[in-house]
């Protein structure tokens, strides 16, 4: 297991660097930053004065370690928008959207995980049928429509929460709400079908003619082996929430690292731009790692081998 | 003797395909006595086993007949379903593969004999030792992934017999395993078989088999039950043409017997394009016309000897 | 001197597991320094049990994968050695007919597709002959010629192997190995396939290797037989002779392990314990494990095949065994009343 684990991590940080890399070479041949974040009129002495300041004279293999050794450090040079640290402008905003991800995962996982059960259990009957065109809904329409639409609905027309900010609890709900129904939809729709795929099994068929009642067939005797698949979906759902926070967060001004991605895209914030990328690939390659580890501490196959 | 288990005209169907899986079959078995069940794929003989067993899947179900039981100790109360167990053909897949093989035998040992905790596990061990298992302690934590076909049958073996059953049902039990695995699981039954004094239901479709463990031997064609008999006339007097031609077409190592196994012309109908009378006489060297009209009536052969044929062979 | 049709020597088979990152890797000896030789239009079959190595054989004769020792000739050429070119006429010239006819065949392509697509490929008619030459096929393994347009999922087991089988005999192989092909079929279907193998091969002038694990079957099928067990041939012969007096221990067993049809057999010992233990001894017999017989001599020489009683046989005990194996009776059908 250990050696699973390590070769998993090792094989993590290669992405992570890769990564880094390539957010290098294509943030650098996108533009001149001196141009796009001067004026227009700006003269060459300005120009070259931007470019010494932020180092962007030496040569490109030059920068490339120098940013690399300072990424190590946790130093991802300041912003050009207010001169600030970058590391502390983007860890700024990072409390929030973990506060409305990980409780949209949670809920997702409560809503969706029961219901699949009960549809795939009950399945071919009016419940399964009902749930799994709510799924079909809740996924087809996509999430910053719904986030739209629930501000239209909750906010404007009902006048219960609020449509934008972040300084109360009401605040979040209608964030943490687009983001869970999209995603307990897609979680509804996997686990109906893994655990009917478990059902099917021979092994199941066993422990029916043994005469195990149905309830602890479907919790002790599917669910372990359903789980296990399961948790590769639950990867994808995590990763698509962290990715999904750059067109959700804008739409309700929740002021976190979606919606900071997408202000220092559009200013042309090159330091930001990069230190949100490599944040967003290290989390998905942590999620990654995680559900690997996960899959091999429930899969006997691989954690006994 | 009373039969310990009946089943009367028993007809399962399935509703939404308008299908008959069993069509009216009839069977007995006496306490501690062995059935064989004979047939190739498609014949029914797995569902009866799962009929006996009470516990016939989705979709599946009983429109008419009984399956009844009566065994001794149980005064008056006739209607108390006796224990009955059921092993399978893969064993590995029919193992759970997140469950330890000491969770699969306690799990049952507690269900069946109220078993906890190191009671539990001192009866497990003797279990598979019972079963021929060595290392009991250490394979108590295993997996069934970690094992082969054939230990993983002597698991499901120890697991049926934690429920100290009064019938075991075996469906195709050897089919999966290798040749020497399989005489060994064979000779573990007989022990078995004569230690516990259990019933013992045998499915295959390898005469040798059911030749070695059955007393009586029913042989299944179509959802029916076209010929019982003891094992012994079956196999030297079989009178329905379907059991001669089957017993006909099995080979042997016998090296004396030139002749290759004869093939039954044409092939097994399907359930929902049954020929209307005697479902076999397409395949039939000795039809006439009342063959083509209405399923025969079981013929009486010997003593306990029946065969549903207008035309039986004679012995 | 006439070149052997297909031969193999010293032929090995070597996988190698890793269990970890950095655990070291375990080696399973699948095959172990086989030497076989096939005559044209000879048929030998090759037994065994699960683990004994016959379906690797099978693929190293066909070139299927490589040996890690030892070669394969066929027609005089070792495959080591085979051209691009000469690898096509050779896999037109050979055939593999495998378990599993659903998994064989592609759903969503109709049967007489499947049959006819090795004509089109490589160019031997075009579709007007292919399709008569598909039709004649199917007429030649008992189908009727209209199920040209079915899908497999149409048609039953013993069908579906039979469409197999005209696939793999319509570019008229002249080598064809089997490997269990009428192991997942009825009784009734195997009967039929035999038949249909039997009057075959007379028309077809083939070859063949049938790697099966029942006794039973094979021998309607071969002339000779070799027995094996963990990655050796542990005897080799004329298929009557062996099973007649088999004379390695493991054969033996095998033999005494097939279940009668003699419902007097009841009640004996099985012939041999335990189960195959994969593991590589580094001296004498692979047997030796699981022998009843096996002396000290056993565990320090290794015995090779040697001609005994008109087969090959690898034990030191060849000349002790008498003819009668543990079995009592012997009922067969001919016993049966007709």
């Amino acid at each position: 297991m250990t050696a699973f684990i390590l070769a998993r991590l090792i094989r993590a940080l290669a992405v992570l660097l890769f990564t880094v890399t390539l957010v290098f070479v294509v943030l650098r041949l996108s533009g001149d930053p001196a141009q796009q974040m001067l004026s227009d009129n700006a003269g060459p002495e300005a120009l070259a004065a931007f470019n010494a300041k932020w180092g962007l004279d030496r040569s490109i293999p030059e920068q490339y370690l120098y940013y690399v050794a300072n990424v190590l450090h946790g130093d991802f040079g300041v912003s050009f928008a207010d001169g600030r640290d970058v590391f502390t402008v983007v860890s700024e905003r990072i409390p929030k959207t973990l506060v409305v991800t990980i409780s949209a995962f949670i809920l997702s996982i409560v809503i969706g995980v029961p219901a699949g059960i009960i549809a795939a259990v009950r399945r071919e009957s009016a419940l399964d049928k009902g749930v799994m065109a709510a799924a079909v809904l809740g996924y087809s329409v996509p999430n910053f429509l719904l986030g739209l639409v629930f501000i239209f609905v909750f906010a404007v027309w009902l006048r219960v929460l609020p449509s934008s900010g972040s300084s109360t609890w009401n605040h979040a709900i209608l964030p943490v709400a687009t983001f869970a129904l999209f995603n307990a939809a897609a979680v509804a729709r996997f686990m109906r079908s893994t655990l009917i795929d478990v059902l099917a099994q021979p092994y199941i068929a066993a422990a029916r003619a043994d005469g195990i009642p149905h309830l602890e067939i479907v919790l002790r005797h599917a669910l372990p082996n359903a789980a296990i698949p399961m948790v590769t979906t639950l990867g994808f759902v995590a990763g698509g929430l962290l990715g999904g926070s750059a067109l959700i967060e804008p739409v309700f001004s929740w002021p976190g690292l979606g919606s900071g991605f997408v202000n220092a895209t559009n200013t042309g914030d090159l330091p930001v731009v990069q230190a949100m990328i490599v944040l967003f690939t290290a989390f998905m390659v942590a999620i990654n790692l995680i559900v690997d580890v996960l899959y091999a501490v429930l899969n006997p196959k691989i954690r006994k081998h | 003797m009373s039969n310990f288990l009946t089943v009367r005209d028993l007809v399962i169907e399935v509703p939404a395909r308008n299908i008959k899986i069993l069509d009216g079959i009839s069977f007995s078995l006496q306490s501690g006595q062995t059935l064989g069940l004979v047939g190739e794929s498609g014949c029914g003989k797995s569902m009866t086993c799962y009929a006996v067993a009470g516990m016939l899947p989705r979709g599946i179900v009983r429109t008419s007949g009984s399956v009844s039981f009566e065994h001794s100790g149980q005064t008056g109360a006739k209607s108390k379903a006796p224990k009955i167990a059921m092993i399978f053909q893969d064993p590995t897949s029919s193992l759970n593969p997140v469950h330890t093989i000491g969770y699969y035998l306690e799990s049952s040992l507690y269900r069946h004999q109220g078993l906890k905790g190191s009671d539990a596990r001192f009866e497990a061990l003797r279990l598979l030792e019972r079963v021929g298992i060595d290392r009991a302690r250490s394979r108590l934590r295993a997996y069934p992934h970690q094992f082969s076909g054939g230990m993983n049958q002597r698991v499901m073996i120890a697991h049926a017999l934690a429920a100290r059953p009064q019938l075991l049902i075996a469906d195709e039990p050897t089919t999966a395993l290798d040749v020497t695995m399989q005489a060994q699981i064979l000779h573990l039954l007989e022990e078995l078989k004569a230690e516990t004094g259990m019933a013992l239901m045998i499915v295959s479709h390898d005469l040798g088999v059911i030749a070695r463990l059955a007393d009586r031997a029913a042989v299944m064609y179509c959802g029916r039950i076209i010929e019982t008999a003891p094992v012994a006339d079956l196999l030297q007097r079989p009178a329905h043409p379907y059991a001669r031609a089957l017993i006909d077409c099995m080979p042997s190592i016998d090296p004396d017997d030139l002749e290759p196994p004869a093939p039954i012309p044409g092939s097994v109908p399907l359930l929902d394009d049954l020929p209307a009378g005697c479902h076999f006489h397409p395949r039939c060297p000795r039809t006439s016309a009342e063959c083509f009209v209405r399923f025969p009536a079981p013929a009486t052969i010997g003593p306990v000897h029946e065969a549903s044929c207008y035309h039986p062979v004679a012995a | 001197m006439s070149v052997p049709f297909l031969q193999a020597s010293g032929l090995s088979k070597i996988f190698r597991h890793k269990t970890g990152l950095f655990a070291k890797p375990t080696n399973q000896l699948a095959v172990n320094a086989i030497n076989l030789e096939l005559a044209a239009r000879e048929r030998i079959g090759v037994v065994g049990e699960s683990g004994s190595g016959k379906s690797t054989l099978g693929r190293l004769l066909l070139g299927l994968t490589e040996p890690t020792e030892g070669g394969v000739w066929f027609e005089g050429v070792n495959h080591k050695e085979r051209q691009a070119q000469d690898w096509t006429a050779f896999r037109i010239r050979t055939a593999l007919v495998q378990q599993n006819p659903l998994s064989a065949l592609n759903p969503q392509m109709t049967i007489g597709q499947q049959i006819g697509e090795g004509l089109l490929v490589h160019h031997i008619t075009g579709r007007a002959g292919a399709r008569d030459r598909v039709a004649s096929m199917l007429e030649r393994v008992g189908l009727s010629s209209a199920m040209m347009n079915r899908y497999p999922h149409q048609m039953s087991g013993g069908q579906r192997q039979r469409v197999v089988i005209a696939r793999a005999l319509i570019l008229e192989p002249k080598l064809v190995i089997f490997d269990e092909a009428v192991s997942a079929l009825d009784v009734s279907v195997q009967a039929q396939v035999v038949a249909l193998l039997r009057s075959l091969r007379q028309e077809l002038e083939l070859a063949y290797v049938f790697i099966t694990h029942d006794l039973r079957i094979v021998r309607h099928l071969v002339d000779r037989v070799a027995v094996m067990y963990l990655g050796r041939i542990v005897e080799t012969g004329d298929i009557r002779s062996v099973y007649e007096w088999p004379r390695h221990p493991y054969t033996r067993a095998l033999l005494a392990s097939v279940p009668s049809m003699d419902p007097t057999v009841r009640n004996i010992e099985p012939p041999i314990k335990g189960e195959l233990d994969g593991s590589i001894l580094s001296t004498g017999c692979t047997f030796r494990t699981r022998c009843p017989f096996a002396l000290d001599r056993c565990v320090t020489e290794t015995p090779g095949l040697r001609f005994v009683a008109g087969r090959q046989t690898a034990c030191h005990r060849a000349e002790e065994f008498p003819q009668a194996i543990a079995k009592q009776g012997s009922l067969t059908r001919k016993d049966i009343a007709r």
